[in-house]
């Protein structure tokens, strides 16, 4: 990571919001022994320090969030264009048809001939594979019989003889090849495998045959009275051993011989392997990790770490006048934790198997058999199951669980103990508020998703029942487990979390756009008190909300009524929450700055997110809607141009007081409205799409279905705007980075804000504050009349001047 | 700036150390993690079918001793926390070293409720074949359980030939690797002739849960059948066949291939004893996570007491809360799966 501190041993001496404190200061006029060694290793990274930490989260979760991003990206290449191979080359042939079909339509449009369009078609796809590829594949698998006969390994000596006819053939091939550069190659690639294979298997058949001579003598010698012989078992297994030995050297090879091909592999299939991209396709299971991983990844670690982690633990602190959080060492623990989860969960993806493919909700069944390795291939049976892709996804979330526990404790201790003197309760920003009402959901709210995820890993790895039917059958096969058990639990203990979970989105977005709303329109956040009081109810109605998730489970009357009743009245401190927000921008001298644009297009996305979500509060309507593309659009709107907005905000508006450099204006315009206009093209059109009745988990993207077929044009739409979107990202990303070191250098206070964080030196030193801060007036005193400047710090000393009347008020 | 405030002495408007306003909020998120594995308890419990869910499997005293064990721990470490408190360092390493001697004795007690339980044997008798073996059982006593869901009967016991179940693991694997059709015929012939031979249980008592033997009824239903075949339901003969076995228990011995199903006391034996080692397991889990905690304080505090002894009566006292915690979920535990 960038070195932050390094340009500012002696801290900028700026006193612009300070008010009557000084913010000369050096940094070892401060009580902390630690971190002042000028060790790298403890300064930067295992630092104790919050602010550190919140930027380890803050790096690490903007490199999350890209990775989940390009795993829905590759998804929705597979919806754009079904069956396709995912190249470079085929992806500009693919884009560039769409939009001379787009145009091409327009025209037809615009001169009233719309219906007569015929579109182009796509070029043919790998599914027809060349002549070449035929023919190698064929010579190969002709080989493989030879080398490989069936019931071969009954006996060594048949196993030598077809050894010995392989041989042959192969000098055969060799000799009568020629110019032929398929038979050339064909006798390349296999020659090798052939003679290892040869080389391998010599042993084990003849140990095998001996032990199956030796098993015939002791069931002949055994009395077999039906009741169990130890000899006679041990034997057994022994040739059982022997035989899964052989097996599996078989099934090595024949599936090494069987990947053996002609044309070029694509670097899908490289990155991703042959089973989950063979020739560069996405095999369908791999359709559904992307999406399970997606969702996982985007809302486990990205947007939690991002929101409430990494803004939570730098700002927090800085606004209520802690010199660092209450467990400074469970905060590192807590950054570490939730590091080994994230790469314990991505790891997944390269087990055998692949990553967890039962959607971000896993739900049981399907997640608790998903990819046990008794279904695996003989020779890859031997996998524990403890690493296969959803047993990775359980201890991955197990131990993201423990991280957020650890922060969510470190969070309300901080809040309740760690105020400086006059931070009173209604004096705390509300971003404050947020924080601390979003610790709540995660300590409450989390615990029982682990206890349920200890559950469904034990199904995995023990074997119980908890989430497992009497009489399942999977894959045509009757399961041998205790069964009793109930897949409903899954899915209460599930949203249980996954409700609260949302709110844990929202709030921290909703405490940046705040934050950032006040100082940009200078003048007082409206409705201060209904702002704390609606997060307050909001948190403690988000735990009884969340069955509003499970309509489709067929739940009885009563209970789906309640469910309704509190999913509707929970929309009453979000609608207050928004309400306040936009009737602040009323009246005031608005600065269009970026992390401004951010924020007030947050209010208008998450109004759509959110009215939409309305007809998904009833039964009667959910129903219909609940598996299409338009719970998806719902959902996104929520959590993508209105969360991801409120957070790119709170990147640009803290960024100054991180590392005392400006972020590029310019760029970050372009970011904004780059952005702004291709998410809505991105999820506006699957609102048209659920309407029509689009399920939401087709991996065709809907082009074999009938009900679909007068909407899936969109899937194009939306895929290139999803390809332009991550292209817009790309001027965040240089401008994060490049700013380290050329953005324009700040003083303490770049927006002329009010809140403590603001009165600080720039950055921080360890301590925080200089002194102690006093804080005597609320946290949003814009635009005083009266006063000379437009902002009062909350600890500015107000001199009782003009006319001996003290001007700082009371609370907002 | 100073270092961070309050982090020995009280914050005057919360009256508040920080670790103990911490330790209080992680407690909040056990409760709702044990609450979590609870309601499964109840779900699970009440989805069984009636009459299904095991009662009296597990044996009360051994779990009473451990109930009596963990709330005098929890009293020792409050007497270790008032010792220090009063500064009185030998007996906080007395009290202390009590608790922590409880903790050990607990573990065991514990280890040796699981050892049993890994060594008890049960199975599940297809409905079809249940007459081959029913008066065979009414002559034993055994207590024999009926599953509608998977139509079968269960019964338990220990197994007296553990040969056999060797070679059934050995035959299943066998058949599973077995290249040739023929041979995994023959296999799963010999597989099925195999004989379990089981020392069975009889029927638990427990008060207001009287035991209704399902092979009575379905005698009953049968009964023109039997009048038929009388021998075969001839109990007093049967009886004189029966051999008796472990503790004087009699021995049934069941085919192979008329199990549905059959298995050690392991979590994956049914929804109780998963449940059962899942809620144990944590919470032994946090037996000795505890027990290290206190350890530490114990065996390591002696230099944080000389330097600042409130401190060190502080981290007992929170050490002392998440005890009080692993007691009271023991004390939640004990009730539901030894005695209800």
């Amino acid at each position: 990571m960038e070195d932050p501190h390094a340009s500012t041993s002696s801290p900028s001496t700026g006193t612009v919001g300070a008010g009557g404190h000084s913010a000369e200061h050096g940094h070892d006029d401060h009580g902390h022994d630690h971190s002042h060694s000028g060790n790298f290793w403890s300064t930067y990274v295992f630092s104790t320090d919050h602010k550190m930490i919140g930027m380890q989260y803050m790096f690490t979760s903007l490199i999350f969030l890209l990775v989940g991003f390009i795993l829905i990206l590759m998804m929705r290449y597979q919806l754009a264009y079904p069956g396709q191979p995912l190249t470079m080359e085929r992806l500009s042939v693919n884009v560039s048809t769409s939009f001379a079909n787009a145009g091409g339509y327009t025209w037809a449009w615009l001169n009233g001939r719309a219906d007569a369009f015929e579109p182009e078609a796509f070029p043919e796809t790998s599914t027809a594979p060349s002549a070449e590829d035929t023919a190698y594949k064929e010579q190969v698998r002709s080989l493989l019989d030879i080398a490989l006969p069936s019931g071969w390994a009954a006996s060594p000596g048949q196993l030598a003889q077809s050894a010995e006819a392989t041989q042959a053939r192969l000098q055969e091939m060799a000799a009568s090849a020629g110019d032929d550069a398929v038979t050339q190659k064909v006798v390349a690639d296999a020659r090798g495998l052939i003679d290892n294979f040869a080389a391998q298997i010599a042993e084990p058949a003849a140990h095998l045959a001996t032990l199956r001579a030796k098993l015939a003598e002791t069931e002949a010698a055994d009395a077999s009275d039906a009741t169990g012989n130890a000899e006679l078992a041990g034997v057994i297994t022994q040739v059982a051993e022997a035989q899964y030995e052989v097996n599996a050297i078989t099934g090595y090879f024949s599936t090494h011989m069987g990947l053996l091909q002609f044309a070029p592999i694509p670097l899908t299939q490289q990155l991703f392997g042959y089973v989950q991209m063979p020739g560069g396709v996405m095999a369908p299971d791999f359709y559904n990790s992307l999406g399970a991983m997606h969702g996982t990844i985007m809302v486990f670690l990205a947007i939690v770490p991002l929101g409430f982690a990494a803004f939570g633990n730098y700002v927090m602190p800085l606004q209520i006048g802690a010199p660092d959080m209450c467990f400074p060492k469970l905060n590192m623990a807590s950054y570490w934790i939730y590091l080994m989860g994230g790469i314990v969960g991505f790891m997944s993806f390269f087990v055998p198997g692949g990553a967890a493919k039962s959607g971000w909700t896993s739900y049981s069944p399907l997640a608790s058999t998903a990819d046990l390795p008794a279904n695996f291939p003989v020779w890859l049976q031997w996998w524990p199951d403890a690493l296969t892709g959803q047993s990775l996804w359980l201890i991955g979330l197990i131990l993201l669980i423990t991280s957020s526990l650890l922060g969510s404790v470190n969070f309300i201790a901080t809040a309740i103990q760690l105020r400086c003197k006059g931070m009173t309760w209604m004096r705390l920003p509300f971003f404050c508020w947020c924080m601390f009402v979003t610790a709540f959901l995660l300590l409450l709210a989390f615990p029982p998703l682990e206890a349920a995820a200890i559950m469904q890993l034990m199904d995995r790895v023990a074997g119980t029942s908890f989430f497992l039917p009497t009489g399942l059958v999977v894959n045509g096969e009757p399961q041998t487990i205790s069964g009793g058990g109930a897949p409903l639990l899954w899915q209460h203990l599930f949203w249980f979390l996954g409700h609260p979970e949302v709110y844990v989105l929202l709030l921290p977005a909703v405490g940046c756009v705040t934050e950032i709303i006040a100082t940009n329109t200078r003048k007082p956040i409206w409705g201060y008190k209904s702002l704390v009081a609606s997060v307050l109810v909001l948190g403690f109605l988000s735990f009884i909300v969340w069955a509003h998730h499970m309509y489709l489970t067929g739940m009885g009357t009563v209970v789906s009524t309640f469910f309704q009743a509190t999913t509707i009245i929970i929309s009453i401190p979000s609608v207050i929450i928004v309400t306040a927000l936009l009737i602040s921008l009323w009246g005031g001298s608005l600065r269009f700055n970026t992390p401004m644009l951010f924020a007030t297009a947050f209010l208008p996305m998450f109004g759509i997110g959110g009215l939409t979500g309305i007809p998904l509060a009833f039964n009667a309507t959910d129903l219909y809607l609940h598996d299409t593309y338009y719970v998806i659009a719902h959902f996104h709107y929520v959590v993508a141009p209105g969360i991801m907005f409120g957070l790119f905000g709170g990147v640009y508006h803290w960024y100054p007081k991180m590392f005392g450099r400006l972020m590029n204006e310019f760029w970050g315009k372009v970011h904004f409205w780059g952005s702004f206009v291709t998410i809505n093209l991105v999820f506006m059109p699957m609102f048209l799409q659920g309407m029509s009745g689009m399920h939401r988990r087709w991996y065709d993207g809907g082009a074999s279905w009938d009900l679909a077929k007068d909407v899936v044009y969109w899937n194009e739409v939306i895929s290139i705007s999803a390809f332009f979107l991550l292209l817009f990202q790309i001027p965040f990303i240089l401008n994060v980075f490049l700013s380290l070191k050329w953005g324009p250098k700040t003083n303490n206070n770049p927006w002329h804000a009010t809140t403590l964080e603001w009165s600080t030196p720039t950055p921080a030193g360890h301590g925080n504050f200089t002194e102690p801060p006093v804080v005597d007036k609320g946290p949003y005193e814009y635009s005083v009349p009266g006063m000379d400047e437009d902002f009062c710090p909350q600890n500015a000393v107000v001199a009782k001047a003009k006319g001996g009347q003290d001007l700082s008020p009371a609370n907002v | 700036m100073e270092g961070i405030p309050y982090t020995v002495s009280a914050r005057r408007d919360t009256g508040l150390y920080n670790a103990k306003l911490g330790v209080w909020l992680f407690l909040a998120s056990e409760v709702m993690l044990f609450g979590g594995l609870f309601s499964a308890y109840v779900f699970l419990r009440l989805g069984a079918p009636e009459g299904t869910w095991p009662l009296g499997k597990l044996d009360w005293v051994p779990g009473f001793i451990n109930t009596g064990v963990l709330i005098f721990s929890s009293i020792t470490v409050i007497l270790a926390w008032t010792a220090l408190k009063l500064r009185e360092w030998k007996k906080f390493q007395m009290w202390m070293g009590i608790t922590l001697v409880c903790a050990v004795g607990f573990m065991c007690i514990k280890a040796y409720e699981y050892n049993k339980k890994f060594n008890h044997y049960g199975l599940f008798i297809k409905e079809t074949a249940i007459e081959k073996y029913a008066p065979e059982l009414l002559a034993a006593h055994a207590h024999v359980v009926y599953h509608p869901n998977s139509r079968t009967y269960e019964i338990t016991g220990h197994v007296k030939n553990g040969a056999v179940l060797q070679e059934i693991t050995a035959l299943n694997e066998l058949i599973d690797q077995e290249p040739t059709a023929e041979l995994r015929e023959k296999y799963t012939q010999q597989l099925d002739g195999l004989k379990i031979k089981l020392a069975v249980d009889e029927p638990p008592n427990i008060p207001g849960h009287p035991h209704e033997n399902p092979l009575e009824e379905l005698q009953a239903q049968e009964k023109a059948e039997i009048e038929r075949n009388v021998e075969r339901y001839d109990i007093e003969e049967a009886r004189g066949s029966v051999a008796t076995g472990h503790d004087d228990h009699p021995v049934v011995a069941i085919s192979q291939g008329d199990i549905w199903r059959s298995g050690y006391f392991f979590p994956s034996y049914n929804s109780f004893f998963a449940i059962y080692y899942t809620m144990t397991g944590l919470h032994a889990l946090h037996v000795i996570g505890g027990s290290i905690v206190l350890g530490y304080f114990l065996f390591f505090g002696a230099k944080l007491y000389r330097q600042n002894p409130e401190h060190q009566a502080n981290r007992v006292e929170v050490g002392g809360l998440f005890w009080h915690l692993v007691d009271l979920v023991w004390i939640f535990l004990f009730p539901i799966l030894y005695l209800l």
